[in-house]
């Protein structure tokens, strides 16, 4: 069918349809025109007028049934289509196996690849949410010279950068991840925790944020002395406020402190994250020091200014820092800390931020599920071809009984438009079905899910793909159709089947293909399955099983001398450990696979000299005695801590294998007791090492094990060192066996206590571990699914085309049995000769596996991408698959009655 | 007789797209033409030609335009298009062959 085609044809159609009037006028004078010129004619030959008339009407033959056949030849278009559709229909019934095949194929390859174009879509490509978003940036710092590429800002570096770079129309800082605590007037409302932000006044302007209700931070609530504020969200307003308008003006207790409700946010603005609740200012005063780099900070770029060019400003401004700011805190040189950490500014836009590393898994889902389309695509065309040749005969007598080409290709066109409409409806909802999978059971910290919609927005690019396959599988009858010509397949007779040589090629090399792609899917999803099954087998470190934790946070007053506090975790503990049921019970300031690690640089006495560069940092933590054996973290060597539950002045610290080995090079451990360390500069005290523990995965389960330092934990505004604990604390505690009810038992035991605290955050430890690993978990049975699906069709795709090329060669097989040749040897050489393609075929997929090795490797955790035995294992199953596959479909020829093949000729 | 049933459809077809080929006409042109060629052997009546020629229209093979005629009405001239020459070539090569094969088999028979 050609283009020009439809530009007759569809004028044509619409006149027809809208037009009939005219149509019918012009009908009626073009045959009063040959009935007068024949009258004329009949004249001019001698007859009378009437006469003339007369003979020129009988002549003509039935006016009205020539013109109903005229308009017949018009509706043909429309009534032909229908009339086509269900001859459509009926043939693709009739040929059952070959439309599920096809339906399924379209379903799956639009369903899937609908979801994922959305998710990435929405995810990595639309920009943020915010407008001229292309212009807000991350500024952060990173420092090679301690291996650190990611590192926030300080109040100097803030402070510098916000007041001279030009390069920006704002910047404003601030943190996320924080919580606090809110306890409300009413004492029956027991106080709670919850998610909270402090934020630059000047970080509300440059994301155009308007409130709901009220007005947003502003730089006067960052001047010192300004009246406390703070900004709530909707969800916050509706679920503890009432909703009501009322609360403007209305104070509110937050960590101790009753800032003015000034405003209210919107429900959709998620910034710094999804989940924060409340805003308050940051609070930063001007720095006398450089300071520690703790906190972020966000910037509007001026038009026209690149990120590069912002990040070669902040560098300059960067090295005249040490001018402002000479030391980093009292008596550390700025210069030469920036210069041993090799300090540099970096500039990157926000939506990196916001995605973070998500978008590596989300490509390659993009790309697995990109070859299930293509996969999806080869195999409808596959199943056509077959199709069409198959039918060749049939199309080719209906052409010369006098159907035009157009109507044969009329009847190809409406069945791949039955099969791709009856497949894109599945498809619809596989790609609805899909995402509201990953936005409601996904991990809930994978970025921007809330911004992915599902449902009407999906239509357009499920009809895309759909027309796609429509069109695609049309073309592909066409082409097939013409390239055969009706002439020769008629003077043939059929005996086209017996195909030539540069077909065969052509049809060994589909063959080879289809079992390299699947032996590549196959390779990959066994590297995918192998990464998952180790993954669910990694050891965190400590057991989780029979324990749970939960957190409390002590406000300032009266917890405001180390002894109150010590007192409370010192009652607590020991009310908690005589509760029945429990094991044992210890306090730590961060749990494992939770939150943001805190490290510090230290000094190892004996090991590090003050004139040497920099040593390491580590994952300092403050525990107390009974934490190590409250999470079944072995003890290698030495004890635990000799004080009770919190202490002061105790300078012991027990530090983990990794620690221990790094510095005394023995796995036991023994050599490392009775070392000494400190953290560099912040603590004058030595600490002596007084046991060794066995190491935890502190970041995540797929990061290897940290090297850490486990300080008694130590809490209370007067304790010596400014750089330990918060507030916060969690509690673990080991149950004997399961105890569901020990949680609530807990809550009461502390509040029995103190009935104004907030106690928060319970948990089994089991699930802390299932939510650690529920991110990667989460990619790799997505990956895992996507390969297999494609597996799976491409297995179907690989039956279908062996099925086709053996059907292809069923006359000639035909004639061999008839000249003698037995069935079963007619089975054998068929396999024979299949066999050596699919081999091929493994060979190149296994070469094209190892040529694409490196890609899968980000993503293998702890396996080998290239493993011999499941290569091998997928190789066999390919090649038996497929010789599988060429044996059913060689047995269905050779069945084949030699009379019945030949019988055509 | 309205439909020329003796007559293979697509073989109506081929001649009027062979007789547009020379030069534009009118429908009774193509029908006295057609008479005139086929030396009356075929005989169809004069109004069957018109479906023919309105689907050779949809098809795109032929365009009409209406121009005045001598009496001052309107006439129907039909002419070939670019798809309808590349039509007749293939409409003409296949009918050789057909004719060819049949005529061959129509003297098998008679050996």
């Amino acid at each position: 069918m050609r283009i020009e085609h439809w530009r007759y044809r569809i004028p044509h159609w619409l006149r027809g349809l809208f037009r009939r009037r005219d149509v019918e006028r012009d009908l009626d004078d073009e045959i009063r025109d040959h009935i007068e010129r024949q009258t004329a004619a009949n004249v001019a030959a001698g007859m009378s007028a009437d006469e003339a008339r007369r003979a020129a009407l009988v002549k003509f033959g039935g006016i009205e049934r020539i013109k109903d056949e005229s308009r017949d030849v018009r509706r043909l278009s429309i009534i032909d289509s229908i009339a086509q559709l269900r001859y459509a229909a009926r043939s693709l019934w009739r040929a059952r196996t070959f439309t599920v095949a096809t339906i399924t194929t379209i379903a799956l390859g639009t369903g899937a690849g609908c979801a994922v174009f959305t998710l990435v879509n929405s995810v990595l490509l639309q920009p943020l949410p915010y407008p001229d978003s292309d212009r807000l940036v991350g500024l952060w710092h990173a420092f090679p010279g301690m291996n650190m590429p990611a590192v926030r800002q300080s109040p100097g570096t803030y402070v510098s950068y916000r007041t001279l770079a030009k390069s920006f129309e704002s910047v404003g800082a601030y943190s996320d991840e924080i919580s606090a605590t809110v306890t409300y007037a009413d004492p029956g409302v027991a106080p709670e925790r919850v998610p909270m932000a402090r934020v630059a006044g000047s970080i509300f302007a440059m994301l155009r944020t308007r409130p709901a209700m009220g007005r947003l931070i502003v730089d006067a609530d960052e001047q010192p002395g300004a009246p406390p504020v703070v900004v709530i969200g909707e969800s916050f307003w509706r679920e503890r406020l009432n909703g009501t308008p009322a609360v403007l003006g209305q104070r509110l207790r937050v960590d101790g402190v009753d800032r003015e409700i000034v405003g209210v946010l919107p429900a959709s603005f998620a910034f710094p994250t999804a989940d924060a609740r409340l805003w308050v200012p940051t609070g930063a005063g001007r720095p006398v020091y450089l300071g520690s780099f703790t906190f972020r900070a966000l910037g509007r770029l001026r038009p026209g200014v690149s990120p590069d060019a912002a990040q070669k400003e902040l560098n300059d401004i960067l090295t005249r820092i040490p001018e402002t700011y000479p030391e980093q805190r009292p008596g550390v040189s700025t210069a030469k800390i920036l210069a041993q950490v090799k300090a540099v500014a970096l500039v990157h836009p926000m939506r990196e931020d916001v995605v973070g590393d998500f978008d590596r898994i989300l490509w390659l889902v993009a790309a697995t599920v990109a070859l299930l389309v293509i996969v999806s695509f080869s195999n409808v065309a596959s199943l056509l071809l077959a199709r069409v040749e198959a039918r060749r005969w049939e199309f080719a007598v209906r052409s010369v009984l006098g159907a035009s080409t157009l109507r044969v290709w009329w009847s190809l066109a409406a069945e791949a438009a039955i099969v791709s409409v009856v497949g894109g409806i599945p498809g619809l909802a596989i790609a609805n079905g899909a995402i509201e999978f990953l936005v409601h059971a996904g991990p809930p910290d994978l970025p921007r899910l809330n911004e992915v919609r599902a449902g009407w927005p999906l239509v357009i690019p499920v009809a895309g793909l759909t027309t796609l396959f429509c069109v695609m599988s049309a073309l592909i009858g066409t082409w097939r159709l013409r390239s055969g010509g009706t002439a020769r397949v008629l003077s043939d007779g059929g005996r086209f089947r017996t195909a030539n040589r540069a077909s065969q090629r052509m049809r060994a090399a589909f063959v080879m293909a289809e079992v390299a792609l699947a032996l590549v899917l196959l390779s990959g999803s066994a590297v995918l399955a192998r990464s998952f099954m180790r993954l669910r087998a990694v050891q965190p470190g400590f057991d989780a099983r029979n324990a749970f934790t939960l957190w409390t946070d002590l406000p300032g007053k009266p917890y405001d001398t180390a002894a109150e506090v010590s007192r409370f975790y010192t009652n607590a503990v020991d009310r908690i450990a005589q509760l029945p049921g429990v094991e044992s019970v210890g306090i730590v300031s961060k749990l494992p696979l939770v939150g943001g690690q805190t490290m510090r640089i230290i000094w190892v006495e004996g090991r590090t000299r003050p004139e040497d560069p920099l040593p390491p940092a580590f994952v300092v933590t403050e525990a107390s005695r009974g934490y190590f054996s409250a999470m079944r973290i072995p003890l290698l060597s030495g004890r635990s801590f000799d004080a009770a539950h919190v202490s002061r002045g105790v300078n012991e610290v027990v530090v983990s294998r990794g620690f221990a080995s790094r510095y005394w090079n023995d796995s036991t451990g023994r050599q490392a007791l009775g070392q000494r360390v400190r953290p560099y500069q912040d603590d004058p005290n030595w600490y002596t090492i007084v046991g060794v523990v066995g190491d935890v995965r502190d970041t995540s389960l797929t990061e290897s094990p940290s090297s850490m330092l486990y300080f008694p934990a130590q809490a209370g505004p007067d304790s010596t060192a400014d750089w330990r604990m918060s507030s916060e604390m969690a509690f673990v505690v080991r149950t004997r066996g399961h105890a569901p009810s020990l949680p609530a038992m807990v809550v009461r035991e502390i509040h029995a206590l103190d009935r104004t605290l907030p106690v928060y955050g319970a948990e089994n430890l089991e699930d802390t571990v299932t939510k650690a690993g529920s991110r990667m978990t989460f990619a790799l049975l997505l990956l895992t699914a996507g390969a297999t699906a494609t597996l799976a069709l491409g297995i179907v795709g690989l039956y279908g085309v062996i099925a086709y090329v053996v059907g292809m060669r069923s006359r000639e097989i035909g004639i061999r049995i008839a000249l003698g040749l037995l069935p079963e040897r007619a089975v054998r050489m068929i396999l024979r000769q299949g066999e050596a393609i699919i081999v091929t075929g493994a060979v190149v997929g296994l070469l094209v596996f190892l040529g694409f090795a490196k890609l899968l490797r980000s993503l293998a955790f702890e396996v080998s991408v290239v493993d011999s035995a499941s290569l091998a294992a997928a190789g066999t199953i390919v090649v038996v698959v497929a010789s599988v596959a060429t044996w059913v479909a060689a047995r269905g020829a050779a069945r084949i009655d030699p009379i019945e093949a030949l019988k055509n000729d | 007789m309205s439909r020329p049933a003796d007559l293979v459809q697509g073989t109506l077809d081929l001649l009027v797209l062979k007789m547009l080929a020379l030069e534009p006409m009118n429908g009774f042109a193509i029908s006295q033409r057609l008479r005139l060629m086929s030396k009356d052997v075929l005989q169809v009546s004069d109004g069957s030609l018109y479906p023919a020629l309105h689907k050779l229209e949809q098809e795109g093979w032929i365009t009409a335009e209406w121009r005045p005629s001598e009496n001052n009405r309107r006439a129907k001239f039909y002419s070939l298009t670019r798809l309808g020459r590349r039509a007749l070539a293939r409409e003409a090569e296949q009918w050789d062959r057909l004719s060819g094969a049949i005529s061959m088999i129509v003297r098998l028979r008679e050996a």
